[in-house]
């Protein structure tokens, strides 16, 4: 017969939870009594079905245990429901039912994880879309995340390290690595990060991003973001560290370079002497996105002469009778451009083509026609919106976008002068950038030949001592086996 | 923080450029006539020699006593604050006079202390890597104008006069190593920042050699576009040249864009120089003091420039005659000094 | 605080950048002058400027039957001056970063115009490689009022068709402010200008109405060397004294020459010229070495006959070459000026000599005596008759 102190024990634990959880209308403790034996089946409403047959089995198996007399009965029990483990603290209880899975009292409490999955399938990408490579993207579920990765990288050495983040949300977050591949004191510096911010909610990988930025205040992003499984297995095998948070298909990577923002997976998945032409477009396209408007103001207004005379001319006869300064006109321009942009990111697809048609006239014709603003000028402001659009990387993206307004700035004062100067600005403040302790701009300043050799031109993968040689930096020692 | 080997070079590379790439033809005409582009190699000879006469401790001075320190950095901070000066001066009349006609001289010193200012935030480690970034820039340059100019060339020009007089050459590149180099020396204190002081004569000297072969370049080039009358009377000789450089009329106008790295090289320059008018004493401070301390210093320095910025400046007479011999004498004493801290290391 | 006392610091020290939009101008408000033409006046120089106007020249829309460009002239007691009073008559600021040459009248030339180079040397928006020409018997004024067809800026085709002429025919020659200023300063050699002046009516050439048929009432044209001693204007070179002169300082790239046999008249493409000044013997002694390359352009008779005929006619050549050569150094002999450089080259071969010599060159100069050496080499003979003058020969 059953002893009255597990009895107690068993109404201990439900009646923790129900002080705990009261309020919860939605919560289930669901009583079932075979041969006098009760036992609690506790778990939230939806999320855990529970069908007779595998009741049965568990009943007859915890029968038969019970006869045993054996400790783990009830374990072994819950293991014909699905996985299952013990709990030993209150706080395990609440996790378990508030993470969606059952839990099972009958003198102790066990966690059976058979709670529904309420995420969407594996999707294709949609910020970082490839001609050639893998589709799938990562999803919101950082259980199917991780299956993703191990798919990629079958190596004994991947080890995932969980820690639940955000007081008030509870977020599953997943550190990645490959021991003996990332370098040790990268590793816990980003745990050590993440472990001792007190943060209340992760509702979003960026959440986490913060933790893990440069302190030198900047506009520039040194967390890597993405939803390619393949872009963050590279990463892995170079010895960055991945941090997956529950909720969202952003998967972040640290450390990270410049050159990764103006960088393609798809760098490594086309002919080398392609790739490398179109890597040396991208940092042209860089150029062009942060300095054509400034430029352009530069030379219309302190430096005429350089421009030739067939193109002063006819520049000029675009200008008469335009009544702003040509500083205006630019910001005009710019500030429409990027009202336009923004509208078009966040209206639904139906409403988004109406506006790139209003678009398309008050950016082009009309406002010309008008003489409100000059042919040249639209071509400036669609020149360095196609190329702000190059960059495989969002985030670099924006960077780039409000940099180019304290470039209009500066050469608005101080013509070609005013650029240079802050164009050494601009490199002084790359330099003293670093994400989680590598300098921003490695490759080139600290100079590394190894990592300098993959910078401009992707050079063939058979020519190449290590796969991707601009990472070795990262992998100078190695981590002891199992950190 | 220390600086790698590459960054020593670069910042050396930069603080012997300078500014001194505009009117460098202009100092070799004063001197040497046409046979300006010997003296430079004459020059180059004389410089190298000397590095290797230079101690070697010198370039690791904390073991040294605080007088001898002291000493030191009073002379160098003589020799620096008169280039720096010197530098802030030029640049800004330059781009007041080329880039900017009607912006007062005295904004664009402001503006170009303030960058300075903002270069000096952190770690001369920083400024040292964005040299190292920026480091094609001249290098990229002069060979560009080299290549533009090359169909130009009229090699008859360089064809060198008066060699009957070798001892107007000798003197003429005697003097003229000083003025070139004198940045150098003042540089000398920045080995203190390197970790390995074994291959700074090694580093020194391959900076010099590129050094020399921009000046040489640079030189050659104007000498043949505006002959030895022409440099002479031009304030900038080697703005004055990129004028008539054409290539197929596509760019009309280098000279706009070209000298563009001469802001890029002297800007760094000056923060190299703020930093050794700092910190070249060897003590320790906090970070917050020297962050005073380096704006209490350009401070001081936009005063003392503002007070020598006096319109119309006449600079060049006196840098030639003046301020070659005053340079000649710090040389001297510094040397002297170096060799005292010598004596004084070896005990 | 303390940080926010340092940025306010800051703040109020980057304060006066924000006035410092000194230097800038708008593309609307500002004339692009492409020539400047200098004359004498009563007080001092008269100065015509010839500018744009933008939308006749390339605008696209609101074009009328303006004519592309618009003359200014007002004068004033020094160059500087004048180019300062213009801003009476002109509506916006000039922009002087363009212009293609500077005119000088004869009469300005005569007086030497060093006062109006120095300000253009000086003048830092200018750039310094447009060229300077001289106006021959019309004044500066008038030649930059004429109206040009086809090239909507006259000032473009006096330079486009200044290198037409130098690159294919030879008697001009463009030379840029930077070079004059350079012969200028230097000692043994004297500055040239090339001529241009005014086929026509130059009245009526102004008027939109002159454009409207197919032949112009006033042509711009190219005219041959003017001669400077220091920085004043001297004499004309002819046509064959100019070829002469291009031919002696190597600037020949391509033209023709025409020798008269029993026959007729022989044409040759030069396609290749070069000449180098020896000194034979220090002060005062020449040899001009120039060796040509040929080719047949035009024979009176279709074919030449043999190798014989070929080194007949190359001869020939070599003579008139030499003529050509030698009648350019007697003139400038009779001017007492060396515009050619006899005194740099002694400057460079004999360095001690020059010294001695470098005061009285003016005055050893006419004594000077020249030798001639040219070697022809026919190329070609001609797209014509090849085979035939091998046979026959």
């Amino acid at each position: 017969m059953r002893k009255q102190v597990d009895i107690e024990q068993t109404m201990a634990i439900i009646d923790k939870i129900k002080k705990d959880l009261y309020h919860r209308e939605d919560l289930v403790i669901r009583p079932i009594t075979v041969n006098d034996q009760t036992v609690y089946f506790i778990y939230l409403t939806n999320t855990v079905e529970l069908k007779s047959e595998d009741l049965q089995v568990f009943f007859i198996r915890l029968l038969v245990e019970k006869k045993r007399a054996k400790e783990t009965g009830l374990l072994q029990a819950c293991l014909q429901l699905g996985p299952s483990e013990k709990q030993q603290t209150p706080h395990d209880y609440l996790n378990t039912i508030l993470n969606h899975q059952l839990l099972v009292v009958y003198d102790e409490a066990v966690r059976v994880n058979i709670g529904k999955n309420f995420h969407r399938a594996i999707g294709e990408v949609k910020t970082q879309e490839v001609v050639r490579g893998p589709r799938e993207a990562f999803t919101e579920s950082v259980v199917v995340n991780q299956a993703m990765l191990r798919e990629r990288l079958k190596n004994k050495q991947l080890m995932f390290q969980s820690l639940t983040l955000g007081t008030e949300t509870g977020t599953d977050v997943k550190v990645v690595y490959l021991a003996g591949v990332c370098k040790k004191e990268h590793l816990d510096d980003v745990l050590k990060r993440l472990k001792e911010a007190q943060i209340a909610a992760v509702l979003e990988s960026h959440y986490l991003e913060t933790l893990l930025e440069t302190k030198v205040k900047t506009v520039f992003p040194t967390v890597y973001n993405t939803e390619r499984p393949d872009v963050i297995a590279a990463g892995l095998l170079e010895g960055r560290i991945a941090v997956i948070v529950d909720g969202t298909p952003f998967v972040l990577l640290v450390p990270c370079l410049l050159f990764d923002f103006i960088q393609s997976s798809e760098d490594y998945y086309q002919r080398s002497d392609i790739a490398s032409a179109i890597r040396m477009l991208r940092v042209l396209s860089l150029f062009i996105a942060l300095l054509t408007p400034a430029v352009f103001i530069a030379l219309t207004l302190f430096h005429q002469e350089v421009i030739p005379t067939a193109l002063l001319v006819s520049l000029a006869a675009q200008r008469e009778g335009i009544p702003f300064p040509a500083l205006l006109e630019v910001l005009l321009m710019e500030i429409t451009f990027e009202l336009l942009r923004e509208a078009g990111v966040r209206l639904p697809s139906a409403v988004g083509s109406a506006v790139s048609i209003v678009g398309a006239l008050v950016l082009g014709q009309a406002a010309v026609e008008a003489g409100i603003v000059s042919n040249a000028m639209v071509i400036i402001v669609s020149i360095t919106a196609i190329s702000n659009f190059v960059f495989p990387s969002y985030d670099l993206a924006i960077s780039i976008r409000l940099l180019r307004f304290v470039f209009i700035l500066l050469a608005s004062l101080f013509g070609l002068v005013g650029i240079t100067l802050g164009l050494v600005l601009l490199v002084h403040h790359l330099t003293t950038l670093d994400s989680i302790g590598v300098s921003y701009l490695t490759g080139i300043a600290p100079y590394d030949e190894t990592a300098h050799a993959d910078l401009w031109v992707r050079k063939r993968l058979d020519k190449r001592q290590h796969l991707f040689t601009i990472r070795h930096v990262f992998k100078r020692d190695k981590v002891r086996k199992g950190v | 923080m220390k600086l790698t080997e590459r960054q020593f070079k670069c910042l050396l590379y930069f603080s012997f450029l300078g500014s001194k790439v505009l009117y460098f033809p202009k100092l070799t005409i004063h001197y040497l006539d046409q046979n300006g582009w010997i003296g430079i190699l004459l020059a180059g000879v004389l410089a190298s020699v000397l590095i290797f006469i230079i101690p070697k401790q010198l370039f690791q001075l904390s073991a040294a006593g605080p007088i001898i320190r002291l000493l030191i950095y009073v002379v160098v901070v003589i020799f620096t604050l008169l280039l720096f000066i010197l530098e802030v001066i030029i640049l800004s009349q330059f781009i007041t006079l080329h880039y900017l006609m009607g912006t007062p001289t005295r904004v664009m010193l402001i503006v170009m202390l303030v960058v300075v200012l903002l270069l000096s935030r952190y770690k001369l480690e920083h400024v040292g890597r964005t040299a190292e970034v920026l480091q094609f820039l001249p290098t990229l340059s002069v060979i560009i104008i080299f290549l533009m100019a090359f169909m130009h060339l009229d090699f008859q020009t360089l064809m060198p006069l008066y060699l009957n007089e070798p001892m107007n050459l000798i003197k003429g590149s005697g003097v003229f190593f000083f003025i070139v180099f004198a940045d150098g020396f003042v540089t000398l204190r920045l080995g203190e920042y390197l970790n390995d002081t074994s291959r700074v004569r090694t580093l020194y000297l391959q900076t010099l050699l590129k050094v020399l072969l921009i000046y040489l370049t640079v030189t050659v080039i104007t000498l043949m576009f505006l002959g030895a009358a022409l440099t002479k009377i031009s304030t900038y000789p080697f703005f004055h040249m990129l004028m008539n450089i054409h290539w197929f009329r596509i760019i009309e106008r280098i000279e706009t864009i070209f000298s563009l790295f001469i802001i890029v090289t002297s800007v760094i320059k000056l923060t190299v120089f703020l930093f050794l008018i700092c910190h070249s004493h060897g003590f320790k401070h906090t970070e917050r003091f020297q962050h005073i301390s380096r704006f209490i210093v350009l401070l001081g320095l936009f005063y003392l420039s503002d007070y020598f910025l006096k319109p119309p400046i006449v600079i060049y007479p006196w840098l030639y005659d003046t301020g070659a011999l005053i340079f000649l004498v710090l040389t001297l004493v510094l040397l002297l000094v170096y060799q005292l801290a010598r004596v004084k290391y070896k005990k | 605080m303390k940080k926010v006392c340092i940025k306010l610091v800051l703040l109020i020290l980057l304060l006066p950048l924000l006035t410092s939009c000194y230097s800038q101008t708008e593309l609307n408000d500002m004339m692009i002058a492409t020539a400047i033409g200098v004359d004498k006046s009563t007080t001092g120089y008269e100065v015509t400027l010839q500018v744009l106007n933008p939308s006749e020249v390339a605008g696209t829309s609101g074009k009328t039957t303006q004519p592309g460009i618009s003359c200014y002239s007002e004068s004033g007691e020094t160059f500087f001056h004048a180019i300062r009073r213009l801003t009476h008559v002109t509506p916006r600021k000039i922009f002087l970063g363009h212009i293609r040459f500077v005119l000088f009248s004869e009469g300005v030339s005569q007086d030497g115009i060093i006062e109006p180079l120095d300000f253009l040397m000086r003048d830092h928006e200018m750039r310094s490689d447009f060229a300077l020409l001289v106006s021959k018997d019309i004044s500066a004024k008038k030649v930059l009022e004429v109206l040009s067809p086809i090239e909507q800026i006259p000032a473009n085709k006096i330079i486009n068709g200044l290198s037409a002429s130098e690159d294919f025919y030879g008697p001009s020659l463009e030379v840029e402010l930077e070079e004059f200023y350079q012969h200028y300063l230097s000692g043994g050699i004297e500055p040239v200008m090339n001529g241009i002046t005014v086929l026509g009516n130059s009245e009526s050439g102004k008027e939109m109405t002159s454009l409207e048929q197919t032949t112009p009432k006033a042509v711009l044209k190219v005219k041959y060397i003017a001669l400077f001693k220091k920085d004043m204007f001297i004499g004309w070179l002819n046509e064959t004294e100019s070829l002469g002169f291009n031919y002696l300082i190597n600037e020949i790239d391509n033209t023709v020459i025409v020798v008269m046999t029993e026959t007729g008249a022989y044409t040759f493409e030069v396609t290749k010229a070069e000449t180098k000044i020896e000194l034979v013997k220090p002060p005062a002694s020449f040899n001009v070495v120039t060796t040509l390359n040929v080719t047949l352009g035009e024979a009176p008779t279709g074919f030449v006959k043999g190798k014989e005929g070929i080194n007949q006619l190359t001869s020939l050549v070599e003579a008139k070459v030499g003529d050509y050569m030698s009648s350019c150094v007697d003139r400038l002999q009779e001017e007492q000026t060396d515009n050619v450089g006899f005194g740099q080259v002694v400057n460079r071969k004999a360095p001690s000599v020059w010294k001695v010599v470098e005061e009285e060159w003016e005055t050893l100069f006419p004594t000077i005596t020249v030798d001639y050496q040219v070697d022809v080499e026919m190329t070609h003979n001609g797209q014509l008759s090849d085979d035939e003058s091998e046979d026959e020969g």
